[in-house]
């Protein structure tokens, strides 16, 4: 039983019932004056918050980083005192199987009587200190305050506004396209500016088409037609060879220009400027970064409504307990 | 009925403008995200690290290293830095790469996950227990580290693991499974957060870890690396997995709970390190089921990384190798043949053949011979195994360390002086997804570099028409195998052509990329009396004056070459005679990491007074002065290289195939033709066993089962007519192999797309199994092989 409960596709479908209870019971419970109080951090606390960070990122956190820990601390208190008013450690099965599993640990009851140990664990307060439940309920709250209504689903017309507004995550590098007339290093040696000055003429004076001058040269393993941002043909051609071609006309024979491997002769297709796609290329990102950004602000909205019903204190370090007023 | 042209033109009008990638790749895709922009059927190079620890690695906590898996993702993504530790695992030390990883996937040590999570997590039951501080508090002294490590790791390297894991484990309140889970759903979190899903496909992540059994100090150690984000809900251990035997356990666990779970789970695992495992890595098979079993889940080995090369091994100073002359081998060696007590530095003579990868080839190759299957078919990658979470850190200059604060600082690093930076892992992939890389992987159609980047194609087969000039790729992959595949017969007595292309590495604006000095083949195979033998090819000989490095500058003397193509045939080659051949890129010679960390303390190990230089300086620094003079392997002047995986040649596999589309002129008229040409068959016997021929691209083609026993005879050939499906006919003369058609009946095969692209034919019966990928080639109504590739 506890290996299935452990596997992920249950989680999710546990916990999608589990939202919808929840915001059932965010709609029903409107009466919340029982779970205002009072959450005072000590200046013991803060200072392992420190520790914590300093532990993991060999350094103490800078006074903003600190702000954001101690905020982050309030929260999971926030959430946690949120999802035990609501009981949502009654329902959920994750939790009570844990609290089976400690009832067993701690010899309150056999191995099979799951539901009386569950109870004496409750009895114990381990839905309140235990790490594991308190992270998972602080989890599912997240969710559940986190999660859009129907009605929020983007339109197609906000969709395009969020597109237009924000467009760079999704923009595109200048790109060029060019067919080149590869000389290779080794082949010619110490005729290899000579030829390519050489080469160089004869395709202006004959005016080659590309497709047919690529056979002049010698064969190039990666292709005689590439397209790639400046990025893209450094890493193919090696460094500088993209800088070199970026201010190449259009549609003539340019160079040379030196790669690793030799000297190349130029022929630019096309430049296609840094663009933003059209829309309908990158619609499902732009959909879903724009839920991730509403429901992200939902949360926000949730806690912020959450954390003003407190009366909230954090005592600097040190000792004399400094106010930090309500609502966080 | 109006004519369907006006509409023909259209769609191709609409494939022109959009310039969509249209080609069907030749896999399934198994999971949603956008199509890669940049497609190419022809396959492009990738290079990622598979192999990289981070903070949930017992050992890497313990040896000062804090680094989180999404942090290490944003470090071989090259976006931002991480920190290091330093000798008292201060976190004062940082690294950042310039040159980003296309692909990744951190791999941390399942043994003991949750413990270390429950003991890095204050509010945790178990926080403050003495085996938890034992793995938080810094050891500046590395033999206490060392025993901080023995007592954190030892229970995976027992003879046999208990079933429970560490005391803490046992504590009121301590979920040790827990946690565990916690931990593997963090990486894959991790691992989904680095995925680029989009379009612009700069990055693919996988999800992995690390399978660490170390039996008395042997390392019999695997990464697991998952296809998509299907993956088990629990990363199974040694410590789980060790009753079903080592690896077998593992085996049944990855079958049942991934290939088989039906969750659209896939996986496959790659051993590393059999340089420390005493043989005992790539032991003898059992049986041709336990070969065949070994050959579906292991495709590949890591032959390169932190902890030395697994390749092959010559001692300089004996003048003799492991079952090898090949001078060349004397690359990034350990003295010991494992890690635990005893006398783990063995002389040459007594050197256990197997720790050595090319050994192992060679031996597959005699299995086969007696059991039918060969069960070490590896192909190669390299990667770091850094214990830093710097995965991709494989440059020689400035290198950081791999090992928290066991090679810290200068003398840290010389003390561990065996080390390098570890190697890279490159795929030839249509895209950067994680369907595309993974299949590369399974195929095999990768390389293994020493952390260089140079480029490297290897085809074996027919190759006709293939020369360098024209189109080579495309050429290639119609007439022949990649690096990976297999080939029969394909010229009769006479050898199959190789055609092979090196390129340098591109390198980067402050690290120009080192001239490829020499490209060469090396082949094993079983001689006509059943021994083992291998030779190396110089296929691209070094240029003369063959390049030094000028001590001074430490920069190449000389030029060597920046681009090298040549097609090549086996001037030894025997038909009846299984090989396999696989291609080593050699780069001009260069200044190993630890001549630049000597230098800059002031001792020169190419300087003749170097000891002397050591003795001012600091007796840490004794061993910068170890070199061909005197130690067996170390070399301060190095020759940084890649190997690709190798190409095998059967006696008894696909010596001629012609197979075919043909598109009917109305719906569900389709016919797919094979005509196939199978070498000796000795173990090819459709009598005793089912007879399968398939035909797949992304999808299935076409297959067609004949029951065993259902070819009767009809003259001078068997033939058997599968109602519904098609006709089979098998015709066997004398000695040579016999030759098998098969017509299918019309079939609607409207989804087949009517393009060039790669299409595999597979042949199995019984333990026969052989296939035929080959870029095929749309004509008109007929979609095929075989015939001229159309120049473009």
């Amino acid at each position: 039983m506890s290996r299935l409960l452990r596997a992920p596709g249950l989680h999710f479908l546990v916990l999608g019932g589990l939202l919808f209870a929840a915001s059932a019971w965010l709609e029903a419970r409107t009466d919340d004056a029982h779970r205002a109080g009072r959450i005072a951090l000590t200046a013991g606390e803060v200072e392992q918050l420190r520790r914590t960070w300093a532990d993991a990122h060999g350094a103490l956190p800078s006074p903003g980083t600190e702000a954001a820990l101690v905020r982050e601390a309030i929260d999971e208190e926030v959430l946690h005192r949120e999802a035990l008013a609501r009981g949502l450690d009654r329902h959920d099965p994750l939790v009570r199987e844990r609290l089976s599993r400690l009832g067993r640990f701690l010899g309150l009851v056999g191995e099979r009587d799951d539901a009386t140990g569950e109870d004496e664990v409750r009895r114990l307060g381990l839905t309140e200190s235990d790490v594991v439940i308190r992270r998972h309920l602080v989890q599912v709250m997240r969710l559940a305050l986190a999660r859009l209504d129907p009605s929020e689903r983007p339109t197609e017309a906000e969709v395009a506004a969020y597109y237009a507004r924000q467009p760079e995550p999704f923009a595109e590098p200048p790109r060029l396209r060019l067919t080149h007339v590869y000389l290779a290093r080794d082949a010619h040696g110490q005729a290899l500016e000579d030829d390519a000055a050489r080469l160089l003429a004869r395709l202006r004076q004959t005016s080659a088409a590309p497709g047919a001058a690529a056979a002049m040269g010698d064969p190039f393993a990666r292709g005689a037609t590439t397209t790639g941002s400046r990025d893209e043909l450094d890493r193919t051609f090696g460094p500088g060879f993209g800088e070199s071609v970026s201010e190449a006309p259009v549609g003539t024979w340019s160079g040379p220009v030196r790669s690793s491997y030799g000297l190349h002769l130029v022929w630019v297709h096309e430049r296609r400027p840094g663009q933003v796609p059209p829309l309908a290329a990158v619609q499902n990102q732009v959909v879903h970064r724009l839920l991730h950004e509403r429901s992200e602000a939902r949360l926000a909205r949730a806690l912020e409504a959450l954390r003003a019903r407190y009366a909230i204190t954090v005592e600097p370090p040190g000792g004399a307990a400094g106010a930090s007023g309500t609502g966080g | 009925v109006s004519s369907p042209r006006p509409c023909l033109a259209v769609l191709t009008l609409v494939l022109l403008v959009t310039a969509a990638p249209a080609a069907t790749p030749p896999w399934a895709r198994t999971e949603t995200r956008e199509p890669c922009a940049q497609y190419d059927p022809l396959r492009r190079p990738f290079f990622g690290d598979l192999h990289v620890h981070t903070r949930f690695s017992a050992d890497a906590y313990i040896f000062g290293t804090r680094v989180q898996p999404r942090e290490a993702y944003d470090f071989m993504r090259g976006l931002a830095p991480v920190t290091l530790a330093d000798d008292a695992e201060e976190q004062t030390r940082s690294a950042q790469i310039d040159r980003p990883l296309d692909f990744g996937a951190v791999t941390d040590h399942a043994e003991f996950f949750g413990e270390v999570d429950l003991c890095t997590t204050p509010g945790f039951v178990a926080f403050d227990d003495n085996q938890c501080q034992l793995l938080r508090q810094a050891e500046p002294n590395l033999g206490d580290q060392f025993l901080a490590t023995v007592l954190w790791l030892f229970l995976a390297g027992t003879l046999t693991p208990p079933t429970m894991s560490h005391a803490i484990c046992m504590l009121p309140g301590v979920d040790c499974d827990a946690a565990a889970v916690s931990v593997w759903q963090e990486m894959q979190a991790a691992a989904e957060a680095a995925y680029d899903r989009s379009a612009a496909c700069t990055f693919t992540s996988f999800i992995g870890y690390e399978h660490t059994p170390s039996p008395l100090g042997r390392h019999l150690h695997r990464n697991i690396i998952f296809r998509n984000e299907h993956v088990p809900a629990t990363a199974l251990s040694h410590l789980e997995t060790f009753p079903g035997g080592t690896p077998q356990g593992l085996w049944s666990a990855i079958e049942q709970q991934c290939l088989g779970s039906g969750s659209g789970c896939d996986a496959l695992l790659i051993p590393h390190n059999s340089n420390l495992s005493e043989g005992g890595q790539f032991f003898d098979p059992a049986d041709a089921a336990e070969a065949a079993r070994r050959q579906r889940l292991e495709p590949l080995v890591e032959i390169f990384q932190q902890k030395s090369g697994s390749e092959c091994r010559f001692d300089r100073l004996a003048g003799r190798g492991a079952g090898t002359t090949d001078e060349l081998c004397t690359f990034e060696q350990r003295r010991q043949a494992h890690q635990g007590p005893g006398n783990p530095t063995p002389p040459i003579d007594q050197y256990p053949g197997r720790n050595m990868v090319r050994n192992v080839l060679k031996d597959g190759l005699r299995f086969e011979e007696t059991l039918g299957v060969n069960p070490f078919r590896l192909g190669f990658i390299g990667s770091t195994d850094t214990h830093n979470a710097t995965g991709g850190n494989v440059e020689e200059a400035g290198w950081e360390g791999g090992g928290g604060n066991n090679d810290s600082s200068p003398a840290r690093q010389i003390e561990d002086g065996r080390n390098n930076p570890g190697g890279l892992a490159v795929v030839w992939a249509e895209e950067n997804s994680r369907d595309a890389v993974f299949e590369a992987l399974h195929r095999r159609e990768t390389y293994a570099t020493s952390g260089t980047r140079p480029l490297v194609r290897f085809f074996g087969g027919d190759l006709r028409d293939v020369t360098c000039a024209s189109d080579f790729v495309r050429d290639a992959y119609a007439t022949g195998a990649p690096m990976g595949g297999e080939l029969g017969p394909v010229r009769g007595e006479r050898s199959p052509r190789f055609a092979i292309w090196a390129m340098k590495d591109p390198g980067t604006a402050t690290r120009p990329g080192t001239d490829i000095e020499r490209v060469q083949v090396v082949k094993g195979w079983v001689d006509a009396e059943g021994q083992t033998q291998e030779r190396v090819f110089d296929v691209v000989p070094p240029t003369t004056p063959s390049a030094t490095v000028d001590p001074v500058t430490c920069t190449s003397s000389a030029a060597g070459r920046a681009d090298a193509c040549t097609i090549w045939e086996d001037p030894t080659f025997v038909r009846g005679e299984r090989a396999f051949y696989y291609l080593r890129v050699l780069e001009n010679p260069t200044c190993r990491w630890s001549t630049l960390v000597c230098r800059s303390v002031g001792v020169d190990p190419l300087a003749p007074d170097c000891a002397a230089q050591a003795a001012v300086a600091d007796p840490a620094f004794a061993d910068c002065c170890l070199g061909p003079a005197n130690d067996p392997f170390m070399e301060p002047i190095v020759q940084e290289r890649a190997w690709t995986s190798p190409i095998w040649y059967r006696p008894d596999g696909i010596a001629r195939l012609r197979a075919l589309v043909r598109f009917g002129t109305r719906p569900g008229r389709d016919v797919v033709t094979v005509r196939a040409k199978l070498g000796t068959h000795e173990t090819f016997d459709p009598a005793a066993n089912d007879l399968v021929v398939r035909i797949a691209d992304a999808g299935e083609i076409a297959t067609v089962t004949v029951p065993a026993g259902t070819l009767k005879r009809r003259g001078g050939l068997l033939a058997a007519r599968i109602p519904g499906v098609g006709r089979v006919s098998l015709t066997t003369r004398g000695k040579s192999g016999p030759f098998l058609r098969v017509i299918t009946v019309p079939r609607d095969l409207s989804h087949v797309e009517r393009t060039d692209h790669m299409v595999t034919v597979s042949i199995e019966s019984g333990l026969y199994r052989v296939q035929h990928p080959r870029l095929w080639v749309a004509d008109g109504r007929e979609l095929g092989t075989g015939r001229r590739v159309a120049q473009r």
